[in-house]
């Protein structure tokens, strides 16, 4: 008798992930264009954006354009790849707060730059990308 | 009559690929060990169990790993539930437990932590665990690994406090070196600075020898009210305090990477429930998930001021005989981190250590009587603290 038992009831996950309600971002994103959600009330600005402001509650959220430029504070090369990452070269992830908008940061790769060069507190810039299939997304680029 | 919650039993299935047993075989392990520790304690005694795993269903076949445990120890028909805190799923079981026995619902119950993460491929492993996280706006474009959110962490540690990646190799060598001493961690092998920073990179800056190993495990507590728990024990071990906070799910809601604000804020309610402060500690078991996330949580928890950390360590202060012993088990890094059973696994090594049941190679000096087990979820997702006093 074997060990184990291979189980035989794969099963294929792939997410419908709702965006309705932040729906202008990925318009947006796809246009070329980086925007986030602030409250009309507070005026809290949100990255990833919200449609409800996590400050007050409001739900009267407006959209503001984001300036990309922005200072890493931290950075990791990942190296060992997820299944899922598989057909990727290492990459490389920054956190990385906007100068424009003090306390707002994102989470994004970083590219076009070596590994080696890369450190805490340098300034990069926040840039939308395209896929060829698949929603559009951003990535950070030195400056 | 008191109304404190002691931890009358405890037990640990050895930590590793224990591709021979299934979830409910594993849970087995460590329940009939805590079981058969206390002669007074009868299983019948439990009235609730708070099974803690992270994976059931997604990388262990079986989705309601609490009923099933259950049946498999003929407990049935307590009431049970399942409990998922990312890493710190077990003690959040735990903390659970407590708060049933101090309201009153019931006098006895168990937190039973387990995990089977060796069932699938290593890299669909480090798939699932990198998920958890924002999916949407981290995993989705970005594929961050669990070894990389800390790594984010770690390059900003080193940047403002000049924390080394010598000194993340010497948290290394100190796990392993402990690990070798108990039987039931996972890597039993003791290393050197050189093979630490000689390994292969992972997620910058954190190589192999500073990243826990994917396994298997379990572990068990049996907590009780103070006067049930003075009946089943000659000597139980009692919860002094407890804390627990979150932190934002996305990496950039937060204002700091050099340390863990979910963690400073339960270990400050635990210190302050249990009315004592870091000093007070005689040994700990803290969450090392990563060789760098236990020099931050050196600091999180109070050992030392922010930045600090790395002196800890090069001055061997969290060895056996030094200020503040940390994870004299072998931590996550050595002795293993199956994710629902590690905070569990913390609760037993501190009640043994308490007693002074441990290798006296590895045993803390109790002098003031106090432990304390910090339990991070995710990075700072979750966390829960753990003040245990004898």
């Amino acid at each position: 008798m074997p060990k184990s038992i291979t189980d035989i009831r794969e099963i294929c996950l792939k997410y419908e992930i709702p965006v309705e309600q932040i729906k202008t971002f990925w318009e947006e994103l796809e246009d070329g264009r980086l925007v986030t959600s602030k409250c009309s009330d507070c005026d809290n600005v949100m990255f990833p954006p919200q449609s409800y402001c996590q400050n007050c509650l409001s739900k009267d959220i407006k959209w503001i354009g984001l300036e990309g430029e922005a200072v890493v504070k931290g950075f990791t090369h990942i190296c060992v790849l997820p299944t899922t990452f598989s057909g990727e070269e290492p990459y490389t992830i920054v956190v990385a707060e906007f100068k424009k908008h003090p306390g707002v940061r994102a989470f994004a790769w970083l590219e076009g730059i070596d590994k080696e060069d890369v450190e805490v507190g340098m300034d990069v810039k926040l840039t939308p990308k395209q896929r060829e299939e698949g929603p559009p997304y951003y990535v950070y680029k030195p400056v | 009559m008191g109304n404190r919650v002691g931890v009358v039993a405890s037990g640990q299935a050895e930590f590793g690929i224990r591709s021979e047993v299934d979830v409910r075989e594993i849970a087995a392990e460590s329940f009939v060990e805590a079981i058969g520790s206390e002669g007074n304690l009868d299983r019948g005694d439990i009235e609730f169990a708070s099974v803690g795993s992270h994976g059931a269903g997604v990388y262990f076949e079986e989705c309601l790993p609490a009923p099933l445990i259950c049946e498999y120890l003929g407990l049935n028909p307590i009431g049970a539930q399942r409990v998922e805190a990312a890493c710190a799923t077990g003690m959040s079981a735990v903390h659970v437990i407590y708060a049933l026995i101090k309201s009153g619902y019931i006098d006895v119950g168990m937190a039973l932590g387990v995990e089977k993460m060796t069932e699938v491929p290593t890299l669909d492993m480090v798939d699932f665990i990198g998920r958890p996280g924002s999916y949407l706006w981290e995993f989705e474009s970005f594929g961050p690994t669990f070894p990389g959110y800390y790594g984010i962490y770690a390059t900003a540690h080193m940047d403002r406090f000049g924390t080394t990646e010598e000194d993340y190799a010497r948290v290394a060598v100190k796990n392993h070196k402990y690990g070798s001493m108990n039987d039931k961690a996972f890597l039993d092998k003791e290393i050197d600075v050189e093979t630490a920073l000689n390994s292969d990179m992972i997620a910058y800056p954190h190589r192999l020898y500073f990243c826990c190993p994917i396994n298997d495990g379990s572990a068990c507590v049996v907590m009780a009210s103070e006067d049930k728990a003075r009946e089943l024990s000659e000597d139980p071990v009692w919860i002094g305090g407890l804390g627990s906070g979150t932190s934002s799910v996305n990496l950039s809601n937060r204002g700091s990477f050099v340390g863990i604000e979910s963690a400073q804020v339960a270990a400050r309610q635990a210190y302050d429930m249990a009315g004592i402060g870091p000093e007070d500690i005689d040994v700990s078991c803290l969450h090392d998930s990563f060789t760098s996330a236990e020099i931050m949580a050196y600091e999180d928890v109070g050992f030392c001021e922010k930045g600090g950390g790395k002196e800890l360590i090069r001055e061997g202060q969290t060895y056996v005989g030094g200020d503040y012993p940390v994870n004299l088990c072998g931590g996550l890094k050595a002795k293993g981190h199956p994710i629902g059973a590690t905070g569990v696994s913390m609760i037993h090594e501190l009640n043994k250590q308490l007693k002074g049941e441990v290798k006296s190679s590895r045993q803390a000096s109790i002098d003031n009587g106090y432990a304390l087990a910090h339990n991070v979820g995710g990075t700072g997702h979750y966390a829960y603290v753990t003040v245990l006093e004898r």
